[in-house]
């Protein structure tokens, strides 16, 4: 009958949709003479256009495999030579000459040399509107092609952290010339991903996958593996499992796996798992312009007042190291042998004592004139860790009298609260190689910031602030060093900054592959000398 | 007589073990369908009949009747059949109308297809030789352009129409039985009377037996050659329809009559009293709380048909002479 | 038929006019200035130079009635604009993304009918019996599982423990099997029970019992007048259900790595995305809206009634 009919048709059309799905996943091309070394590794989102010179959407390891810098930042802030052969600084220290390689080719084969970098230097000045967060491109005044290989960066002022951002995954690296759209303007899209890094692109389905395969004119350490395939996987259980399966070989990066299946991955002992040297520092921002935290003997009073370690312990498995001053002891200029405030709650009660905070029997949390001591502590209430550590935190600093109001806003509210200065303790993070010390300490200059808002109540701010602006002009290391001490040890002693942690890289992979590395830029993914067995 | 006693019952229980006790529906009832001949069975809501019917044919629908007798149709007993030859016999032998014929068809198929699956779960007919056979019984039953009917769906024919249907549906496979059921309640009058016609029509061209089944006394007195009075699962009175009506007997079908609405008087002329209960039923007058003409000798009275006069049969105390005297014995 | 048809077509127009104007109104109702977003997400400062700039470029500043009929006009030549955050084509992307949702919506649509229509089925015939109770837990555990838990419950059984199927991503069938189930179960709970009740409704009718009464064997009694009439009710539930599946199942996209709508739109979504947001809403609304007409045709093919104007 009609409706017979009707039904049989509904259920072809079904199955015909069902089947559709088959198909879509196609094979690498290349030879299929030899079996390939193939790596394969997982990224929440997808990779991006893999334009050099932008951000969001793409994903900066991706960039990063494909493009290459002038120079590369070593352990310690040393900046060693990439593309650059050498360099000279003028004595003035607005005039910087780089010598670059001669032996470099680009993935199709074209040639890199000054005229080819100053093309891409150009395409980033031309929207600096864009690249305003990177002080580096805002020193620059222009670039010049002075021979075949030499390159020429004209600074407006001397800035020294120069050579260290020249080092960044972005904006400031290298397209090819094929690459380029006609007019020369990268900011509206790349013609083809092509650099002079050890991989290139060679096969990519949007948020599904995409595979690198080894760039055969590269000029640097032959890759080990033939190529290197990435599967856009976005929840990290997911990921855990699929590592567990073996359809990962390599899990590398921080917030890809939570840290409880880090922490069972370790403690099974059928991986290897690897957890780098401190990468950047989770901090509290004190806010010494507001309430109770105007006191100096409070702000100290806090840094005493918090066990970290147990904090870590419960909070990161232990993954994370205990920091106790702003900036680890590795970061440049920050090996000062500041004094750290000890965990000691009594020694914490017996400064508010002093201070006049009494706490009368009964009473929960102490009070001074009448006034509570009562602290206002924002965090983004997306994110799991600052919500975790908040409430930790809240616990903890009761039990030395202290209240703790948590305010977990969305995201822009809560940075809407950052530029205010409407908080006593705020979350913070430095954002690690290459850009501490200087990149957290210059915006501390910028009132839209917490940090100014957190130090604008210091007797001395003005003559910080007039510091960093010193330091970041000087083209005196050993001025430098003074100033940095200046403004890291008065920091310290203002107890404005409440050091929690260092935050970690890790890896977790089979027994069969090898020469898993870490490198000092958090985001980097160095797969050159991994090899699988 | 040539008239073949086409089924034949004798002592129908129909009772639904409870946890209060027995309900008894149907507590022994005896009745024959003639060939050609239209047995009318009366009686008020409730007294029994259309379990009656369901029963004979197996489709009572909650579990747990008990179904005791004998029904004989054809040499078989069809209270003892297994479920796929009582399936043959439904709608092939013993076929049934019922009340509210329009929630008896589906919805959601069309006339045509409600007859040729009859046709087909009973003959080996194609659907073109089932069409022509649906197409001649519309038409038997008075109904004009069977093949557009044919076509249509339940709800876009009137009561009288689908009743119509009913019928010819019914009587297309040429059953020796038609159960029909309240065939006309749900009907208005002028459409009841076509509707009576068109079943004495068709009774005499398809010589079924047909048990009339009614709480109306003026169809049962239009349609019925013989009448059986029901009452609380007992027939009370079987007799010839002229004769019941102009002579019953049982006080319960005297209140019957005399409870028709006349022009003359302006109230109705109810019976009195209600129906007993009929859970455990003890066999005994079921009219006895309610009638007027009762006894002494009532209350040890064992319900029981018995012949007062040639084809007229009553189950009274009065009129069972020769028993039950026995019980006035003091013991 | 054919006019039924065009007339529910020619209802959905002021429908989709509606949505419409409502998808416009709502994303100008959020509180803070799209420019500004837009800017924040390419990582250029908003500064008030350039939000202005920015403003003049997208239109804002053209009085609101007339920003609608603009976007009406686009809207209508399936121009979205563009992704603040990817910058390409909303409607490119969409289409992108669409076709792996449907493919998973309708396989999950599959095995719903599967599990659900016998066992439904079944449960009302042998009503009460130990397959019944046994059907009636197992739909309501089927019902409150989490779909985040019966996700990776499914995986460390099937992929992780025993190895018969693929963890994550599209490409084979076997890869549907998993993320399928996951969005199926549920479903197929609901609907066991609801045909359970439908069936049971329609076996106490008149019609089955005359059915009964005129011979007609058992079994097709209960597939011609039972099934058929049951499954209405499930149908126009099913219209609902295949909405909501094609609107994307988010997290089972986000945890079988399916790259299918639901996972773009979530994290458009977090990243204040609003062209995306905008044209997904109007997308979604259609997409509800056609299959409330393809479900509504179907019933009304299966019920004449409905196609023919209840009684005369």
């Amino acid at each position: 009958m009609k409706t017979k009919k009707l039904l049989l048709i509904s259920v072809l059309i079904l199955a015909v949709v069902v089947s559709g799905c088959g198909g879509s996943r196609s094979t690498a091309t290349g030879d299929k003479t030899e079996p390939k070394k193939v790596l394969t590794i997982s990224w929440p989102l997808d990779v991006g256009p893999l334009n050099p010179h932008l951000y969001r959407p793409n994903q900066m390891f991706a960039q990063d495999f494909i493009y290459d810098s002038l120079v590369e930042y070593g352990e310690g802030g040393a900046v060693n030579p990439h593309l650059a052969e050498s360099w000279s600084i003028s004595p003035d220290g607005k005039i910087y000459t780089f010598t670059l390689r001669q032996d470099v080719y680009f993935s199709d084969g074209s040639k890199f040399n000054a005229q080819i970098a100053k093309k891409n230097f150009d395409a980033v000045l031309v929207n600096r509107e864009r690249h305003k967060w990177l002080e580096l491109v805002n020193q620059i005044d222009k670039v010049n092609a002075a021979g075949q290989y030499t390159l020429e960066i004209i600074f407006k002022n001397p800035y020294y952290p120069a050579l260290q951002e020249l080092s960044l995954i972005r904006p400031l690296r290298f397209l090819g010339e094929a690459g380029f759209p006609e007019d020369g303007n990268t900011a509206e899209g790349v013609k083809a991903p092509i650099g002079t890094g050890p991989w290139m692109l060679s096969e990519y389905k949007q948020n599904e996958y995409a595979i690198f395969s080894r760039n055969p004119y590269y000029w640097g350490r032959r890759p080990k593996v033939d190529q290197v395939v990435v599967k856009i996987i976005p929840d990290g259980e997911t990921r855990a499992i699929a590592f567990e399966r073996g359809d990962l070989d390599l899990i590398f990066g921080s917030g890809l796996i939570s840290l409880h299946s880090f922490s069972q991955f370790r403690d099974s002992g059928k991986y290897q798992t690897m957890i780098s040297g401190p990468v950047a520092t989770r901090f509290l921002a004190i806010n010494s312009n507001r309430g109770p935290t105007r006191e100096h003997a409070v702000r100290v009073a806090l840094q005493h007042g918090v066990n970290k370690q147990s904090l870590i312990d419960s909070i990161f498995y232990g993954i994370e190291v205990k920091a106790d001053t702003l900036f680890s002891p590795q970061v440049p200029y920050s090996d000062l042998g500041l004094q750290p405030y000890e965990y000691d709650a009594g020694k914490a009660k017996s400064i508010l004592e002093s201070a006049g905070w009494v706490q009368t029997a009964g009473q929960e949390f102490r009070q001074k004139n009448g006034q509570l001591l009562e602290l206002d502590f924002s965090f983004d209430i997306a994110d799991d860790v600052q919500k975790a550590l908040a409430e930790a935190l809240q616990g903890e600093l009761k039990k030395i009298g202290v209240k703790i109001n948590l305010i977990g806003e969305e995201r822009q509210s809560y940075q809407q609260r950052q530029k205010e200065g409407t908080f006593n303790l705020i979350f913070g993070e430095t954002w690690g190689a290459p850009y501490d010390p200087h990149s957290l300490v210059s915006s501390m200059r910028v009132p839209a910031h917490a940090d100014y808002q957190a130090q604008a109540g210091l007797p001395m701010k003005a003559a910080i602030d007039a510091k960093i602006t010193e330091v970041l002009l000087s083209t005196d290391e050993r001025e430098r060093q003074e100033l940095y001490r200046y403004i890291l040890s008065t920091l310290h002693e203002q107890a404005v900054y409440l050091p929690i942690s260092y935050s970690t890289n890790l890896a977790v992979f089979h027994n069969n592959i090898t020469e898993v590395l870490f490198d000092p830029q958090k985001f980097r993914i160095p797969l050159v000398d991994v090899d699988i067995k | 007589m040539n008239e073949q006693v086409v089924l034949d019952v004798k002592d129908l229980h129909v009772s639904l073990p409870s946890m209060r006790g027995v309900v008894g529906a149907v507590n022994g009832i005896s009745m024959q369908i003639t060939e050609g001949k239209v047995l009318g069975l009366v009686g008020e809501s409730g007294c029994g009949k259309s379990i009656t019917c369901l029963s004979l044919l197996g489709l009572t629908k909650e579990e747990g009747w008990v179904i005791a007798g004998v029904a004989k149709i054809q040499g078989k007993n069809l209270l003892t059949l297994g479920p796929e030859e009582i399936r043959k016999i439904r709608g092939k032998e013993i076929a049934i109308i019922m009340q509210n014929p329009l929630t008896a068809f589906n919805p959601l198929m069309t006339i045509e297809q409600h007859f040729l699956e009859t046709i087909g779960s009973h003959l080996l007919l194609s659907k073109k030789e089932g069409r022509n056979l649906a197409g001649r019984y519309l038409e038997y039953t008075g109904l004009s352009q069977p093949s557009k009917l044919l076509k249509q769906y339940p709800f876009q024919l009137s009561g009288g129409m689908i009743q119509r249907v009913m019928i010819a549906i019914a009587l297309a496979l040429e059953p020796k039985v038609l159960i029909a059921d309240e065939p006309t309640t749900s009907l208005d009058v002028t459409v009841q009377r076509q509707i009576l016609c068109q079943l004495a029509r068709l009774k005499e061209k398809v010589r079924t037996g047909i048990l009339l089944v009614s709480h109306d006394l003026g169809v049962i007195a239009q349609m019925a050659d013989e009448v059986a009075v029901m009452y609380c699962g007992c027939i009370v009175e079987r007799a010839p329809v002229e004769r019941l009506f102009n002579q019953p007997l049982h006080p319960y079908t005297k209140a019957l009559m005399a409870s028709k609405p006349k022009m003359q008087k302006k109230t109705l002329q109810a019976i009195g009293g209600q129906a007993p209960s009929l859970l455990n039923f003890d066999g005994g007058c079921p009219f006895f709380e309610r009638c007027h003409e009762k006894s002494c000798c009532c209350s040890h009275y064992k319900q029981e048909l018995v012949q007062y006069d040639d084809k007229h049969w009553v189950g009274c105390a009065k009129f069972a002479v020769k028993q039950r005297m026995l019980y006035y014995e003091p013991a | 038929m054919g006019r039924f048809v065009a007339r529910r077509i020619i209802s959905l127009v002021p429908v989709l006019l509606g949505i419409s104007l409502l998808t416009f109104v709502l994303i100008h109702l959020v509180p803070v200035d799209p420019a500004e977003v837009y800017l924040r997400l390419s990582q250029i400062p908003p500064t008030d130079e350039a939000v202005a700039v920015i403003r003049a470029e997208m239109g804002l500043n053209k009085p609101l009635h007339q920003q609608y009929f603009d976007w009406l006009w686009k809207v209508v030549h399936l121009d979205f604009g563009k992704s603040f955050v990817t910058k390409k084509p909303v409607m490119a992307e969409l289409l992108y993304y669409f076709p792996a949702t449907l493919n998973l919506a309708a396989a999950s649509l599959l095995i719903v009918l599967l599990i659900s229509i016998p066992v439904g089925v079944f449960s009302a015939l042998y009503k009460d019996t130990a397959f019944d109770q046994i059907c009636r837990i197992l739909a309501f555990i089927g019902a409150s599982m989490p779909s985040f838990w019966l996700s990776f419950v499914l995986i460390y059984i099937l992929s992780l423990e025993l190895n018969l199927l693929p963890a994550f991503g599209r490409g084979t069938l076997a890869h549907l099997v998993l993320p399928a189930t996951t969005l199926a179960l549920g479903a197929a709970a609901v609907y066991t029970r609801l045909l359970r009740t439908s069936m049971l409704e329609n076996l106490n009718q008149n019609f089955v019992l005359y059915a009964r009464a005129r011979g007609l064997k058992e079994k097709l009694i209960v597939v011609r007048h039972v099934l058929k009439n049951a499954l209405i009710p499930v149908v126009i539930a099913f219209g609902m259900t295949l909405g909501h599946m094609l609107a994307g199942s988010v997290i089972v996209e986000n945890v079988f790595a399916w790259p299918g709508v639901g996972r773009y739109i979530v994290s458009s979504i977090f990243n204040r995305d609003y062209p995306v947001i905008q044209a997904y809403a109007l997308f979604m609304a259609v997409v509800f809206v056609l299959l409330n007409l393809f479900a509504d045709i179907i019933c009304a093919t299966l019920d004449p009634r409905i196609r023919l104007g209840g009684d005369k």
